[in-house]
């Protein structure tokens, strides 16, 4: 019997090489086996094609990514599941990675405890995960375009919403570059300068984030000048009013080892912590120095940093929306928080 | 050997040689596949950390064997032997597969690390441990324990001083956690 099978393999292949002979006949067979050999290779087109997209998925890092991504944030869930109490946590992706996200049911009717997470130009392969669920807590059905979300526990309940525009990109991609100095305190020394035609107000703010520094660290060598002046750090201060939107612009140092950067980062995110609930502004801007910004002249080996503030209001109770976060910024890049 | 078939013959010997032509095609894109899986990895392995996160969400909720005060505070770290039993973390964590994963939570003595006992009401000695999937955890374990190359459940296991309420006073005691996951 097998004996039998294998001849009559031989026989195919034999068969399959002689092929060519009934294809010039052009016959009613030889048509047929002509349009055989098309289909075949038509076949093995589309198993060339399938196999090539496979290790084209695989080779680059887009389905890592993905599968990265949900069981994080499946994590994520698990452990808001187990915290006691109200949360909320962003969640925001790199922004070259715009997927779109479902929170729904897994093999049971009703119950959401599965996330997936797809590339929104291809749906056909999400990446999927599952979390455990917890009866005493309810989860909506969500599905978004955009998987930068906000996670929200309250209540028993487990929400999700979309991060807007404007903050996203704003607790995401911090410099890493170490700015830790220990003895900080005593050592180092700060610089403020108006840019502009405001020197008053830049004395305002100096004075101001000073007393806060000083609050509870002991800083003796803070100058506030209307020059620029030597010092560790360079901040140069503008408010202004009358633009269409409130916004804050701050442009940082195009230096070498990203420290001017990491500076402004933090500015951002503390002003944006300080006043995101009273919406006092609508933009947060960062953008590194050019030829036409106010920092240019700086002395591009040092920490410089040009903030300015925009919005119809008294600048005087601005000044006070600024001072705190600024002192926490410089806190923290000099490894205090 | 016919070297040379008949017109009648042909139309089924090519759907034979198509059937093989497929069947070896097929063999040959798998082994590419699985050579490429070996070179290049898409996949993170991540069971211990699954299993750590896992045993972090039982050991701080307010929902397991936590002690619960009135205001409802939650003290982790303090077990509340009323709520230290099997049902309880089978009522907290719900999968819809369960061979997701499994835990076991067991307190020892402080002083000797010996498994603690209680006796039921029928006076009946058992061991003082609670689970979540008892009956996964007790096929997993012996695989976990095992401690093979290759083995398809991983996890964690330590210990952690804890305390529990007897008699209106806190005694110390050791809690082992054991949480597994399937590594396939």
């Amino acid at each position: 019997m097998i004996h039998f099978q294998q001849e009559i393999l031989l026989d195919a292949i034999i068969n399959y090489l002689n092929a060519p002979d009934d294809v010039t006949v052009m016959g009613k067979r030889g048509q047929s086996n002509f349009m055989f050999i098309i289909y075949q290779l038509l076949a093995l087109g589309i198993v060339i094609v399938a196999f090539f997209g496979f290790v084209y998925k695989t080779t680059t890092d887009d389905y890592a990514f993905r599968e990265l991504y949900t069981k994080d944030i499946a994590l994520t869930m698990e452990l808001m599941h187990g915290a006691p109490g109200e949360l909320s946590l962003h969640y925001e992706f790199m922004p070259t990675k715009t997927y779109g996200i479902v929170f729904k049911e897994g093999s049971s009717e009703g119950i959401i405890d599965s996330i997936w997470l797809y590339d929104i130009k291809n749906k056909n392969t999400p990446a999927f995960f599952q979390f455990g669920r917890d009866p005493f807590i309810s989860i909506e059905r969500y599905e978004a375009e955009r998987a930068d979300i906000e996670l929200i526990k309250q209540n028993n309940n487990i929400n999700f919403t979309e991060i807007p525009d404007e903050i996203i990109g704003i607790f995401s991609d911090m410099p890493r570059v170490n700015t830790v100095f220990p003895t900080w305190k005593y050592d180092r020394s700060f610089c403020f300068v108006t840019s502009l035609d405001n020197p008053e107000m830049t004395l305002l703010l100096s004075r101001g984030i000073e007393s806060a520094l000083r609050i509870e660290r002991r800083v003796d060598r803070i100058k506030a000048d209307i020059h620029q002046c030597d010092a560790d750090m360079t901040i140069a201060f503008n408010i202004k009013s009358g633009g269409e939107q409130s916004s804050v612009k701050i442009v940082y140092n195009d230096d070498i080892d990203q420290k001017s950067h990491k500076l402004a980062w933090l500015m951002r995110k503390h002003i944006f912590d300080a006043t995101y609930e009273e919406k006092t502004f609508n933009q947060f801007l960062l953008t590194k120095s050019a030829e036409d910004t106010p920092l240019k002249g700086f002395d591009d080996s040092n920490v410089g940093v040009f903030i300015e503030f925009n919005k119809e209001e008294e600048p005087l109770l601005l000044r006070n929306q600024a001072i705190l976060p600024i002192a926490d910024a410089i806190r923290e890049y000099y490894g205090e928080i | 050997m016919q070297l040379f078939l008949s017109r009648k013959a042909a139309s089924p010997v090519a759907v034979l040689q198509a059937i093989f032509f497929f069947i070896f095609l097929s063999i040959l894109l798998v082994t590419g596949i699985m050579l490429i899986s070996l070179l290049k990895l898409p996949t993170y392995t991540m069971h211990e950390f699954h299993a750590e996160v896992i045993a972090h969400r039982l050991l701080y909720s307010d929902n397991t064997f936590n002690y619960v005060d009135a205001l409802g505070r939650v003290y982790p770290g303090i077990v509340d032997l009323s709520r230290f039993n099997s049902s309880s973390l089978d009522d907290e964590v719900q999968y819809t597969y369960d061979r997701f994963v499994a835990a076991r939570f067991t307190l020892l003595d402080a002083e000797s690390w010996k498994i603690m006992t209680w006796r039921d009401e029928r006076g009946v000695s058992r061991i003082r441990s609670t689970y979540l999937n008892e009956y996964v955890f007790d096929k997993w374990f012996p695989l976990f324990s095992a401690g093979v190359k290759g083995k398809t459940v991983d996890g964690v296991q330590y210990y952690l001083p804890v305390q529990y309420w007897k008699r209106g006073d806190l005694e110390p005691a050791i809690l082992e956690v054991t949480v597994l996951v399937p590594t396939t």
